[in-house]
């Protein structure tokens, strides 16, 4: 605990940072899926609902929590969980908060690469070899083929098969990985403001302005192609955002419209992600918390709504039409890396803006990696006492070998997709239910909302005192419950098998099917495992060094910079 | 694209950027005002 203090370089810096981290594939793929098959433009009424009573507040309970972590010298979010939950029991529930950007990483860098290596492909003109005078059933085959050999999902180990034909796509995608494994490690080791910080105040920019003139190109698209009159962008438009209001009237509708906005919301916003907590616990101890927490929910509501919602699915209904978009675009992959590169096969001058939109999804998501990598480094300094150096280097070795073994077992994605049920959704409930509680009950609202306050010209309006205490963990507990039932049978049963004994309409079946546990499935909890005990022993160690070092790591007394300058002790280190 | 489509459309798109721009002018202008007290 020796090196210098880190701090934001500046207040906008921050601001950029953490809408850099929120800002990612989600907004420009997941969003405009996520409406259009849940009401379209009726969807934006659960949505504004979910980001104004869960979203919002949930965001400024962690930018106050990890400032006023950040005045006791704490920057990792076990150490501020302790301070917030008066106890060990926050500490360890903090694990959780190092455990999501750490283990979340272990795929994210690999989806990251996937978008560089499209962007090197477009730019450097080969595109991925879709013939846009073929059938549009056929570009979609191709360009999926591509897909499923690029990223492995073929067999596992195949992005390991080096050599000449398909293989040299898989030795493509292993350097495309490596080269975004070392810009990552390069920025986190530079540091906060003269690393992630200088990143992310270009790239956000850079990101805007790419965003617009994609938009712009696709609004003006009109009708492309003379002889399909009901393919245009008004109708494109009108596939995404043409209310159906039945959701309205329907309460089942309703309710998986709720649980879909609210999702997106939740994952888009960054919230219980253990990002903002750590980024927070640097900034000024008078910063307006507040402005900047709403201002960071806004640049990411920009990119989500008026970049998301207006170019993907309107460029591809105009392209493809309505029928093939909504085959295409169920998910985030099929609909980033399978429609839109047949899209860009039909758009005059598919190959540069095909560069600039992947380029684009490329610096989305490294402004988001680079926030997974930040909270662990700081974890691991500041519960081993371990240099930034030294800290960089582990958390290399660990997400380096995290990112290994998805990069092996990569057969239908198999093992991320287990890592992002259980450890990018399933734990991000958990880890923005205990945040809350710990502001508005345990830690007390009063205190919080005082806390938020402290240096704030924009307060917090006093609605959101009830919507903090009562609305948001009650929102929070009915979206989590609506989540797992609907989820969580289906992921156990991979981890563990089942035994099935009726069919689909409920009828006995007369000799039970046995469905056999996903071995790589539960390969995969180990490694999550795994990392749970590495995480809470370091906590252990952390927690006896703090205690030694005479921080107040259960919260037991105000911050030294309340007690005068005399009780200021060396505070957070870096 | 129908009327009410337009409207969700427009009502969403122009709020979300009102916000925006209303919060970086604050952020901006409280950064300035903050450097011009220093």
């Amino acid at each position: 605990m020796s090196e210098q203090k880190q701090q934001w370089g500046s207040r906008l810096g921050v601001i950029l940072a953490v809408a850099g981290s929120a800002v990612g594939l989600g907004n420009f793929l997941r969003f405009p899926g996520n409406a259009a098959q849940n009401g379209g433009g009726a969807f934006m009424i659960p949505y504004f609902c979910a980001l104004i009573f869960l979203g919002i507040p949930i965001g400024w309970a962690e930018w106050a929590m990890g400032r006023y972590g950040g005045r006791k010298g704490f920057h990792s979010a076990p150490a501020i969980m302790g301070v917030w939950g008066r106890g060990a029991a926050g500490r360890y529930l903090g694990v959780i908060g190092v455990l999501i950007p750490m283990v979340v990483y272990f795929y994210y860098v690999l989806i990251e690469a996937w978008c560089l290596g499209y962007c090197w492909y477009y730019a450097t003109g080969g595109g991925i070899g879709i013939e846009a005078s073929h059938a549009v059933s056929d570009q979609v085959k191709t360009s999926s083929g591509f897909f499923l050999s690029f990223t492995g999902q073929k067999a596992d180990g195949s992005n390991f098969s080096f050599g000449s034909g398909e293989a040299s796509v898989h030795t493509a995608g292993i350097v495309f990985w490596l080269v975004t494994f070392a810009i990552n490690v390069y920025f986190v080791y530079r540091g906060l403001s003269k690393g992630i910080e200088k990143f992310c105040s270009w790239a956000m920019p850079a990101m805007a302005v790419m965003g617009v003139i994609v938009l712009v190109r696709v609004l003006t698209l009109g009708t492309p192609d003379e002889s399909r009159p009901d393919q245009n962008v008004v109708n494109g438009l009108g596939f995404m955002w043409n209310p159906d209001f039945s959701i309205l009237k329907d309460p089942d509708k309703f309710f998986k419209a709720s649980l879909a906005a609210a999702g997106q919301i939740f994952f888009s916003l960054s919230v219980g992600f253990g990002v903002i907590i750590n980024y927070a616990s640097y900034v000024k101890r008078d910063d307006d918390v507040v402005l900047s927490g709403l201002t960071a929910s806004a640049t990411n509501e920009f990119f989500e709504v008026c970049l998301g919602g207006l170019i993907t699915l309107t460029a591809a209904v105009a392209f493809l039409g309505v029928q093939v978009t909504r085959e295409n675009t169920g998910g985030t992959f099929s609909t980033g890396f399978t429609t839109l590169p047949v899209v860009f096969a039909h758009m005059p001058l598919g190959q540069f803006f095909g560069a600039i939109w992947f380029f684009m999804l490329f610096l989305a998501a490294i402004t988001s990696s680079l926030s997974m990598l930040q909270p662990a480094k700081a974890f691991f300094e500041e519960s081993l006492g371990l240099s930034r150096a030294a800290a960089t280097t582990l958390v290399s070795v660990v997400c380096g070998a995290g990112n290994l073994f998805v990069l092996w077992f990569s057969k239908g994605l198999t093992a991320l997709d287990t890592i992002d049920f259980w450890v990018g959704s399933f734990m991000i409930f958990i880890m923005a239910a205990v945040q809350i509680i710990c502001f508005g009950w345990v830690f007390g609202l009063d205190r919080g909302i005082d806390e938020a306050h402290r240096g704030a010209k924009m307060h917090i309006p006093v609605v959101y005192r009830f919507i903090i205490k009562y609305v948001a963990p009650v929102y929070l507990i009915v979206v989590f419950v609506g989540f797992c039932v609907k989820n969580v049978p289906g992921y156990v049963h991979s981890v563990l098998g089942y035994i099935e004994t009726h069919d689909k309409e409920g009828n006995l079946l007369a000799t039970p099917i046995t469905h056999p546990p996903d071995h790589v499935a539960q390969l995969t909890w180990g490694i999550i495992l795994a990392c749970i005990a590495l995480l809470a022993a370091c906590t252990a160690i952390g927690s006896k060094r703090w205690r030694a070092a005479g921080l107040d790591l259960d919260g037991e007394r105000p911050p030294d910079d309340e007690r005068g300058p005399a009780a200021a002790v060396s505070g957070g280190t870096q | 694209m129908n009327s009410y489509g337009w409207a969700f459309m427009l009502t969403s798109t122009i709020s979300v950027t009102s916000l925006v721009l209303w919060c970086f002018s604050r952020v901006l202008a409280e950064s300035q005002r903050d450097e011009n007290s220093d």
